[in-house]
């Protein structure tokens, strides 16, 4: 299969998933876009294992910098904004503790905690692929 | 860095589509070498090299200048 044609089953793939969610939502039928979300995951997931030499690198170096620009503005977005959102349950301020702004400060964990779980997950992630690619210090 | 791909492509009669799917790569790529906006993996550098049967440096040309 060429990169072209592999191209062109992904886009139908996805044509064909996205369609039939949306009728499924339509009509209600909850259970059959569960379905066909996760027929549609598994099939891209078996042509992309199947034909993984068909990536282009250029592609990927782009997916690369694409995904570290997301994280370098995701995680300070939502950090700041958990920080932000803590402040005022904190700071001793009667309108933030009680009533219709409770909410902020259960906002302001979640971030917190999926601040703490994005950096956890770039850690880890980082210190696998530097075992991977690195090699050791007393290699030589 | 610079490089003569398109020259090399065009000598031998081939559209960017047929070198990039003789290659293995996408036409975009072809596009982003010849344009001098992407900077090849060493690896692709050797398959396009080697399917042109010359030398990397051949194709591919290091300028000192880019480092300082």
């Amino acid at each position: 299969m060429s990169i072209k044609k592999y191209k062109q089953v992904r886009v139908i793939a996805i044509l064909f998933m996205i369609s039939i969610v949306t009728i499924s939502i339509l009509l209600k039928l909850y259970l059959l876009t569960i379905v066909a979300i996760f027929t549609g995951i598994l099939f891209l997931s078996l042509v992309h294992t199947n034909n993984k030499n068909l990536i282009d690198e250029r592609e990927l170096s782009i997916q690369e910098k694409a995904a570290d620009f997301t994280y370098s503005i995701f995680a300070p977005t939502i950090g700041i904004g958990a920080f932000l959102l803590l402040i005022p349950s904190y700071s001793g301020l009667v309108v933030f503790s009680n009533g219709e702004f409770l909410f902020l400060e259960s906002l302001g964990v979640i971030f917190a905690y999926l601040t703490l779980f994005l950096i956890s997950l770039y850690s880890i992630s980082y210190f696998f692929l530097a075992k991977k690619f690195g090699g050791k210090k007393d290699d030589e | 860095m610079m490089n003569k791909l398109k020259i090399y492509r065009v000598t031998r009669n081939l559209t960017q589509e047929q070198l990039a799917d003789k290659i293995g790569v996408s036409r975009q790529t072809i596009i982003a070498i010849e344009s001098s906006r992407y900077l090849p993996s060493i690896t692709l550098a050797f398959k396009i090299a080697t399917f042109f049967k010359v030398n990397i440096e051949d194709i591919f040309i290091y300028q000192q200048e880019e480092n300082k």
